[in-house]
């Protein structure tokens, strides 16, 4: 027992020199480890740290390093985001853009195109009122002779009708102007009222209610006659102008 | 390297405002289309909406037809359209042609009828219209068989109310 008593200190002390390299060592590596946190970090917390296992420590330098690699990919990053949020920030950094974008692009092609919206009807709302002005001054035109002037007068009635109409000016003969001239009238129509009853892109329908005064070139000083005349009229587009192709006046019709 | 790391990350920090000032403006132009897609830059729909303007035409004339159509034995039928059909200054006016009308006609057996013989509009929006019509008229008096037949042109200005048009004001030209 006393030799065993002897010898097993000897052991015992040859166990401890056994295990001492590795103590000395791991003691050794735990104060190169503390010496390098100090410099690394220069922070104080693993000072009063009885030192952490190796193992623990070595996780924890592992997740320092790769949470700083994807901080050197990704600089906007923070310390605490794990790489799948990185890759949902990246996502994000394509889709958002795309999307407003996408919304702008959207918005601006709906509004050019809502500005268009009702073009046609514009156009059609600016023919109709293009056709009544033209219809008006030539209506009035037509209901306006002086007999005095009776070739200019016919000219200018010429100037603003088209097909039969003016066909028919054309082919007033010597002696219809004559008997114009010999009436010794002159006249001036004006229209009180008119509308487009109807139109397409070249044809119209217009009415209008015309006073047409009549004075008396015989006798001058005489009151002249106003008469009220309902009158339908044709027009036909013409080289962008509005011409009169038919002009009659508006019958009573009732029995 | 240190040149374009700072360039890198001041475009990571603007690109979220111009995507929301983009989101914004995109935003923006949608309600601006919305907005023009509700402005009525034509004004008078006259023809233009043709059915809108048939339908005017329409109702003027059969409203014309109907208080202008006079029987002797049967004045209700026409008060009752005069009703139904005039509104406003057209109405009063009204009242006091039907007063006199209602005051001779029994004595003279005086019937009257009219027809329309071509209605135009002029000027056209959802509320109002103003139309041209011209309008044949024709009395007739039973007690010496003698009937006359006039030609008229009417300034008709008419509005929808209730969904239907009236006549609200009734001007012989």
């Amino acid at each position: 027992m006393g030799m065993r008593q002897d010898t097993d200190p000897a052991a015992d002390h040859q166990g401890d020199l056994a295990a001492d390299p590795d103590e000395q060592d791991s003691a050794g590596a735990s104060r190169r480890e503390r010496r390098g946190d100090d410099d690394g970090a220069g922070g104080s917390a693993d000072r009063t740290d009885a030192g952490p296992p190796p193992r623990r420590r070595e996780r924890r330098l592992r997740s320092v390093a790769s949470a700083a690699a994807s901080a050197a990919e990704d600089d906007t990053e923070s310390d605490g985001s794990t790489p799948s949020a990185g890759g949902l920030r990246r996502w994000a950094d394509v889709v958002v853009p795309l999307v407003a974008a996408a919304v702008l692009a959207a918005g601006l092609v709906t509004w050019w195109r809502a500005g268009g919206h009702d073009s046609g009807a514009v156009a059609a709302a600016s023919r109709r009122d293009t056709i009544l002005i033209a219809a008006t001054s030539e209506i009035e035109t037509m209901n306006t002779l002086d007999y005095r002037r009776i070739s200019s007068g016919l000219k200018t009635w010429m100037g603003i009708t088209t097909g039969t109409l003016h066909d028919q000016i054309a082919q007033a003969s010597k002696q219809d102007r004559q008997a114009l001239a010999d009436q010794q009238k002159i006249s001036a129509g004006h229209v009180v009222d008119a509308a487009v009853v109807d139109m397409t892109a070249d044809t119209a329908t217009v009415i209008a209610a015309v006073d047409v005064t009549v004075k008396d070139g015989t006798a001058p000083k005489a009151q002249p006659t106003v008469k009220r005349d309902r009158f339908s009229a044709d027009l036909v587009r013409v080289g962008g102008r509005w011409l009169l192709e038919k002009l009659d006046q508006v019958a009573v019709s009732i029995s | 390297m240190s040149g374009h790391v700072p360039a890198a990350a001041r475009a990571r920090a603007v690109l979220p405002i111009v995507c929301a000032v983009a989101l914004l403006l995109g935003l923006a132009a949608f309600w601006q289309a919305d907005r023009a897609r509700h402005t009525d830059r034509v004004g008078n729909h006259a023809l233009v909406d043709a059915n809108a303007t048939t339908e005017v035409q329409n109702a003027v004339s059969s409203a014309l037809l109907r208080v202008l159509t006079y029987d002797y034995t049967d004045p209700a039928t026409t008060q009752t359209a005069a009703e139904q059909v005039l509104a406003g200054d057209a109405r009063q006016e009204y009242d006091v042609l039907f007063k006199s009308l209602q005051q001779k006609a029994p004595g003279q057996k005086l019937t009257l009828s009219a027809q329309v013989q071509v209605a135009a509009v002029k000027d056209l929006t959802s509320r109002a219209a103003t139309l041209l019509v011209f309008l044949d008229q024709a009395s007739q008096r039973a007690t010496d068989k003698q009937s006359t037949v006039s030609a008229a042109q009417l300034s008709v200005k008419a509005a929808k109310i209730g969904g239907t048009w009236v006549i609200t004001d009734l001007k012989p030209l």
